[in-house]
């Protein structure tokens, strides 16, 4: 088929007709190539989109068949979402309760003694009946009771209201200290003596 | 999946708002902590026998008068004597009273305050007894002083100006 035709340089040349074989070989080589890349590359996403659907099948049917599957309860999965809070919040709660416990605590003395135990001279001997009863609280001694209040700071009292029952009175202020003067009206208990 | 999503969302919003409650009980709790009523408090009364005579020497046991007794006020006396002290626990609105050897009675009552200022009522009796002679409502600074003159008094051994010194600290 192929013929050999002499050039104008007289130099023989292949023809169209005698290189056909050849590149229609190459051709159909090309598209069959083409053709076998393309439906490679064709299942590609199919197969992932397969994978992908059985991993959700997998998941789907893994749910169904667990035990557990039925809802929660509300308050289930509240006390599931508050577990990272739990060590925390019971540490709070427990350091409260303490702060709570110490701020009730106040002192250990007895408050509001009664009038009798402030009443009671230092010097007085205990009678036997006063041992036999339960022993009263030991009066303060006087030092101690100085040292356990501080220095008086320099401030004057605010008076609210004020009633003397005496001869006479008055309020003095002096910048340092409050000072409420009362007279005892002595001449009525004598004459309350003489009667 | 989606679960896991709603966990965590639940717990941002738990967190979200637990964390400023935490923060304000914490902030609360110390400044009701800070500002806590007084609900009791203690006092020691003085009897002090203020005299015209003297070196002018504070004795030891009244040398927390010391400021006081060097006002303008008490400028006129020079002996400085303490009869008799006694203490004091208060209750709230519950009266606690003293009676001294001298024959007055002290009565004390704490009607409220804070830790920076109590709230008192002090009450004097006559040396008898039977008579009241002050009756007062006055808020103080915490362990603040109030003086109270009660005038003359004379026994066989001195004689001088009365007083009553007044000392009050409060406690939650």
């Amino acid at each position: 088929m192929s013929v050999l035709r002499t050039t104008s340089a007289g130099k023989p040349a292949l023809t169209a007709s005698a290189s056909l074989p050849v590149a229609a070989w190459l051709g159909l080589m090309r598209d069959a190539l083409g053709a076998s890349l393309t439906a490679e590359a064709a299942r590609v996403p199919e197969a992932r989109f397969e994978q992908i659907w059985d991993e959700i099948d997998r998941s789907i049917s893994q749910d169904a068949s667990r035990p557990t599957a039925a809802p929660a309860s509300f308050w289930q999965r509240v006390w599931a979402a508050f577990q990272p809070f739990r060590m925390p919040a019971l540490a709070a709660a427990g350091a409260a309760a303490v702060a709570l416990v110490a701020l009730q605590m106040g002192s250990p003395e007895p408050v509001n003694e009664p009038p009798t135990v402030a009443s009671v001279p230092k010097t007085a001997e205990p009678t036997p009946r006063d041992v036999q009863a339960p022993a009263p609280t030991p009066a303060p001694n006087p030092p101690a009771i100085a040292e356990s209040f501080p220095s008086p700071p320099a401030a004057e009292a605010e008076i609210h209201g004020i009633e003397f029952g005496g001869k006479q009175g008055r309020i003095s202020q002096t910048g340092v200290v409050t000072v409420l003067y009362v007279e005892e009206d002595t001449s009525a208990q004598k004459s309350e003596r003489s009667l | 999946m989606t679960h896991r999503k709603k966990n965590r969302l639940l717990t941002t919003v738990l967190a979200a708002g637990l964390v400023p409650v935490s923060a304000f009980a914490g902030v609360f709790s110390l400044a009701m902590a800070a500002d806590a009523a007084v609900t009791k408090a203690s006092c020691q009364v003085n009897a002090v026998l203020l005299k015209k005579e003297g070196d002018g020497t504070i004795p030891p046991e009244l040398e927390f008068l010391k400021p006081t007794l060097q006002t303008e006020e008490f400028e006129n006396y020079k002996g400085y004597e303490l009869i008799e002290r006694k203490a004091l626990k208060l209750a709230l609105d519950t009266k606690s009273e003293a009676t001294f050897t001298i024959g007055h009675r002290v009565g004390l009552t704490l009607l409220g305050g804070d830790e920076a200022r109590l709230k008192l009522h002090a009450d004097l009796s006559s040396r008898d007894g039977t008579k009241s002679l002050l009756s007062t409502d006055y808020s103080i600074n915490n362990n603040g002083l109030l003086m109270i003159g009660a005038g003359a008094y004379s026994d066989e051994k001195r004689s001088g100006k009365l007083f009553f010194a007044i000392q009050c600290g409060g406690a939650g």
